[in-house]
């Protein structure tokens, strides 16, 4: 610890990078120490998470008496794809499949860019009206969804979007939260680089898209991703926007199966193992698409950047 | 001065053309409802037909309810819990995942973190009155290991609050430990390799360098968070059942009761025009102290 | 074709007491919901229970109505916003348009949402989107009638020959949704059972207990499953009730003759949940929990995790609609052939009042005041009280959920999944008799209803005030937090100050 305090840390860029590759070479034992304690604090906080989504998928696989029992569920019981089967028998999962991924990619690619063009707008400085614009667009996320509920319905019912995709496509389509995500990233990139290109002759828009955009792709790796899960799970704004059943997407078509209508005396009735098949395949694409995501956060892109 | 700020602007035509359909998108989807949500709230609610303005009796109304104090009381317990007790985690999760020995487990740690993010309230939520019952719960079965409980978490007004405050952190702990972790990619690894040069070991490379870097991060994170202070919903409408409900009610579920269930749109509006307000003045408050928007 | 008989007093629900006979085992309706691939169609091949005495009125009444709507609804569509009525999946949702059109002629366009139903309802309401018919419960309509947004259907009602008919629809059922004591905004979708103790009678059977009729007969039989062990849990595991918070204490309540919701008494409103005679029920549940016969998590438990509970053996007595001591039966014996499960409907513990059971809350069609078609809207309301209109709202749409050979209906494996279920499981009209016969076990369970079903006067408040502070105490004193008398007291004086009780 006492060491640590009078280290002096050079901050500048002019440091060499003699070395990128992984842990430091000279691993003293509290390097050890420190790695092994990071990974039993990584190993405990994986099972708390992992816990759940295993009992999921578990009572999925599990057949329908069975997957009835209380208790958490570790191992299928009576396995069973019983559950899949129904979902699959019983509804035609492949149109809403396709419109959630229409819905799904083109308000992410939407979203993503209109906001990496917020955002570049707003790091600017001495821009005249950014403040304006900044609070603006901040303002708008304090405010609470059911008070705009009913007038929004209303717009959309105005403009002819319900019960059309674009409905769902314009529903958040732009949220101050990734704006001021991805200013907070655009904000680390050295303003330098900006003003040495801007004196070369560089374009607003060329200094956007040839420095701004390649440092910044774990910032916009972050909001695509969480754009993308957002979207993937939206399941109110179908509900309210869409009427026609071959418009619905994954999740509220899925819905239709796993729910029960209580409180009256019908007879429907839902086993868990419907019920949680139901959800495994509502996210298992996200499970899939997550690790390719990941690959955006891999060290070392700001520096190879620099470099040149 | 004007000619000087008209120039400008001119020059830089092109930005003003970027963040039109973000201004235009908003004034259409954001504002223009806001306007009319928050004009019902000086309005006697009809279903159908013109609404009858009633200055601001909604508001009154909301003022003299007691059922509205105690859940704003609720809300700042509960939303205040999370605030402050969801900081640090997201922080320590994503220094961990940095730090994580081989990419093959940083990978992995980073995918399962971010599990429950994944899933709805509806899906975390049962399940974990499932796993906090008493029971049977796997929680209340360890604890039953230690002879401790049943511990009712979900019928006892104080854990309730607990549980509450305990599963979003919980719930989004991945969540924020990505953008943090995002955040801590995008520093100069020749910062290291120069405290590397003068024998600074991971710890205190990961004190003195990266945990100041992410302070930019924090600011942001933190004002999310408070913008979010008012509004937390989810878990609560999930989780909540008659024994607790009058201690762990937030305003939002109160809202909700209110508007969607009792047709009482006038009095939900008023509620939220009060939650908007103070959020905001939150935020500029929270804005001012920590210097946040300024070019730093 | 008019009819205006006079109104028979007395419930004939012949309809649900006199079949059963036409299935032989719990096999007919075997696929219920689960579904599994073995049996393509279980449905009995004996011809279908011959309809005697069907009403010449009723009738006449239906042909009349049958050809009317084919007339008027030629080229015209109907907008229809359900939650129960319909399609099981969003697929079936079209067939089940197209098959009223094939049955009517009108074209359809349903509104069918799978969830969120309040949000949507106010959504489209709020935005001026126009229906011609809306399906709602009771208590959600009291609300739209407060907001005027009903059209008055007294006089069409009246006019009606089939749903003024009382073998269609039983005259004091009528009263359940009345307004002022004249005015009708909506016509019944089905007919609500009640809810009623339910127990293991195979343990009663291998333990050799008689059925039991008050409190303290309840408990020894709930002391005997947990300590004798029928279920083979275990000794001392087998739990004796679960319910889902307090839904249903009321089979319960009926041992002190204490009614559910709001009754007068000279000429107050009280509620007999929250006075001082319900104190030793209270004592009684509290008991049951201090000792580990409740389900420890009821208090959190949804309705499902109480099915769940009793057909995994794990509980022995439930309180549930009367539908499900069929749907009990026919699960278990689905996913476990040859299993000596069986499910009985005990009504209640016996009071002074005799026994008194809660009915379902009416769930009903309106007519919104800006529907474009609400002539044709009502037509279809009296259509759906026909034969066609009922075989639709439970067995289904011909050749998906059922098919007709002669005289025979046979259901598919789609249909058995669908558990004759479309909306209206059991109707009203006594003169129709199910043609594919019931589920074990349900008729006598719905004769149970017929007798001691007790509709609770609840009002608007109800649901929204009045039960979080019911529940809040029951939950509490049951859970030992506080004794009864405080619960009762601390009810008393919540309900007073907020001004729901006199």
């Amino acid at each position: 610890m006492n060491d640590a305090s009078q280290l002096e840390v050079p901050l500048g860029d002019k440091v060499l990078d003699r070395d990128t590759s992984g842990p430091a070479q000279r691993e003293g034992n509290s390097d050890r120490l420190f790695q092994y304690g990071v990974m039993a604090f990584l190993v405990i906080l994986m099972m708390m998470m992992i816990v759940p989504f295993w009992n999921v998928v578990a009572v999925a696989f599990s057949g329908p008496i069975a997957s009835m029992a209380r208790g958490i569920i570790l191992w299928p019981r009576e396995f069973s794809a019983e559950g899949f089967r129904i979902v699959w028998v019983n509804l035609n999962l492949q149109q809403a499949f396709i419109n959630s991924v229409i819905v799904t990619t083109i308000g992410t690619v939407l979203h993503v860019a209109l906001s990496c063009f917020a955002a570049y707008v707003l790091i600017q400085r001495n821009l005249p009206g950014k403040t304006i614009m900044l609070v603006f667009i901040l303002a708008t996320m304090a405010i609470p969804g059911e008070l705009i509920m009913i007038p929004l319905y209303i717009v959309n019912k105005q403009l002819g979007l319900l019960n059309t995709l674009w409905a769902l496509i314009f529903s958040g389509m732009i949220s101050g939260f990734s704006i001021l995500l991805l200013r907070n990233f655009f904000a680390g990139v050295p303003y330098d680089l900006a003003e040495s290109a801007k004196i070369d002759g560089a374009s607003d828009f060329r200094i956007f898209r040839s420095i701004y955009l390649p440092l910044s792709q774990a910032g916009i790796a972050t909001i695509a991703l969480f754009e993308l899960v957002s979207r993937w799970n939206q399941f109110l704004p179908v509900i309210l926007y869409i009427n026609d059943s071959s418009k619905y997407t994954l999740q509220v078509a899925l819905n239709a199966l796993v729910t029960e209508n209580l409180g009256t005396s019908g007879t429907s009735m839902v086993t868990p193992n419907v019920r949680m098949a139901g959800i495994v395949i509502a996210i298992l694409p996200l499970v899939i698409l997550y690790p390719f995501m990941q690959k955006y956060f891999v060290k070392g892109i700001t520096l190879g950047s620099v470099k040149e | 001065m004007l000619r000087h700020t008209t120039r400008t602007m001119r020059s830089h035509a092109w930005l003003y053309v970027m963040i039109l359909p973000v201004i235009a998108y908003f004034l259409i989807f954001v504002y223009y409802p806001l306007y009319q949500g928050a004009a019902s709230s000086f309005q006697e609610f009809k279903l159908l037909g013109t609404a009858e303005w009633i200055g601001t009796e909604n508001y009154l109304e909301v003022w003299q309810d007691g059922t509205f104090w105690q859940v704003v009381k609720n809300t700042l317990l509960i939303g205040g819990g999370i605030l402050v007790f969801g900081f640090f985690p997201p922080i320590m999760v994503a220094l961990a995942l940095n730090e994580a020995a081989t990419l093959l487990f940083k990978k992995l740690a980073q995918t399962t973190v971010y599990l429950p993010h994944l899933f709805s309230w509806v899906v975390i939520g049962g399940m974990w009155i499932f796993l906090l019952s008493p029971g049977g719960g796997l929680i209340n079965e360890l604890l039953a290991l230690i002879n401790v409980g049943p511990v009712r978490f979900l019928t006892n007004t104080t854990w309730a609050r607990a549980t509450m405050i305990g599963l979003p952190i919980w719930k989004d702990m991945g969540y924020a430990a990505i953008i943090y972790l995002a955040s801590i990619t995008s520093i100069n690894p020749s910062l290291y390799e120069a405290a590397r040069i003068d024998g600074a070991s991971r710890f205190q490379q990961m004190y003195q360098i990266t945990l100041p870097l992410l302070k930019p991060t924090m600011k942001v994170v933190f004002m999310l968070n408070i913008l979010g202070l008012l509004r937390i919903f989810d878990q609560i409408f999930v989780m909540r059942n008659p024994v607790v409900q009058g201690g762990i009610d937030v305003i939002m579920t109160y809202v909700y009761d209110m508007g969607i269930q009792r047709y009482e749109l006038g009095f939900a509006s008023a509620i939220s025009v009060m939650v908007l307000l103070t959020t905001l003045l939150l935020t500029a408050i929270v804005w001012r102290i920590t210097g946040f928007g300024r070019d730093d | 074709m008019s009819s205006k008989r006079p109104f028979s007093s007395s419930l004939s629900r012949r309809s649900l007491v006199q079949r059963g006979s036409a299935l032989g085992a719990g096999a007919a309706v075997g696929k219920v919901a689960l579904g599994s691939a073995q049996t393509p169609a279980g449905s009995p091949a004996a011809s279908p229970v011959p309809l005697t005495e069907v009403d010449q009125d009723f009738l006449a009444a239906q042909e009349a109505v049958i050809a009317e709507i084919q007339e008027m609804g030629e080229g015209k569509t109907l907008h229809i916003l359900s939650a129960v009525v319909g399609g099981k999946t969003p697929e079936e949702d079209q067939l089940f348009e197209e098959e009223i059109r094939r049955l009517t002629g009108i074209q359809v366009e349903l509104v069918h949402p799978t969830a969120e139903y309040d949000e949507k309802m106010l959504a489209d309401l709020a935005a001026g989107v126009e229906y011609d018919l809306i399906y709602m419960n009771k208590n959600r309509m009291d609300v739209l009638v407060d907001q005027e947004v009903l059209t008055d259907l007294t006089e069409q009602i009246n006019n009606s020959a089939i749903l003024s008919n009382p073998t269609v629809i039983p005259p004091e059922e009528w009263e359940l949704i009345e307004y002022d004591g004249d005015t009708f905004y909506s016509v019944f979708n089905k007919f609500e059972g009640a809810r009623m103790l339910t127990v293991r009678q195979d343990w009663l059977d291998q333990l050799g207990l008689e059925a039991p009729k008050t409190l303290d007969e309840i408990y020894d039989v709930m002391v005997a499953f947990r300590d004798q062990d029928p279920a083979g849990n275990g000794e001392g595991v087998t739990l004796g009730l679960s319910t889902a918070g307090t839904y249903d204490i009321q089979p319960f309540m009926s041992s002190e003759g204490i009614r559910p919701g709001y009754v007068e008494v000279d000429g107050k409103r009280t509620i007999p949940y929250a006075t001082e005679a319900a104190i030793p029920v209270y004592e009684w549940l509290a008991k049951l929990y201090a000792e580990g016969l409740y389900d420890p998590s009821f208090a959190t438990a949804e309705t499902a995790d109480m099915r769940n509970l009793f057909m995994t053996d794990k509980v022995g007595f439930v309180t549930y609609w009367d539908t499900w001591v069929g749907l009990f039966n026919a699960l278990v014996e689905q996913e476990n052939p040859g299993s000596d499960f069986q499910a009985k409907g005990l009504a209640a513990a016996e009071g002074p009042d005799g026994v008194i059971i809660s009915r379902g809350q009416p769930s009903v069609w309106a007519i919104p005041v800006n529907a474009p078609n609400a002539e044709l809207a009502f037509k279809f309301l009296e259509w759906w009280h026909t034969f066609p209109g009922i075989i639709l709202g439970s067995l289904g749409i011909l050749d998906h959920d059922y098919t007709v050979e002669g005289d025979t209906y046979e259901l598919t494996e789609v249909g058995a999944e669908h558990a004759m279920d479309h909306g209206v499981p059991t109707p009203y009209n006594t003169n129709w008799d199910n043609p594919v016969g019931e589920l074990p076990g349900l008729a006598e369970a719905q004769e149970i209803s017929v007798e001691y079903g007790y509709l609770a006067q609840l009002g608007p408040q109800w649901d929204a005030e009045v039960v979080p502070i019911l529940d809040e105490n029951i939950i509490k004193t049951i859970l030992g937090d506080i004794s009864a008398a405080d619960a009762v007291a601390a009810m008393q004086e919540r309900l007073r100050s907020e001004g729901l009780i006199d």
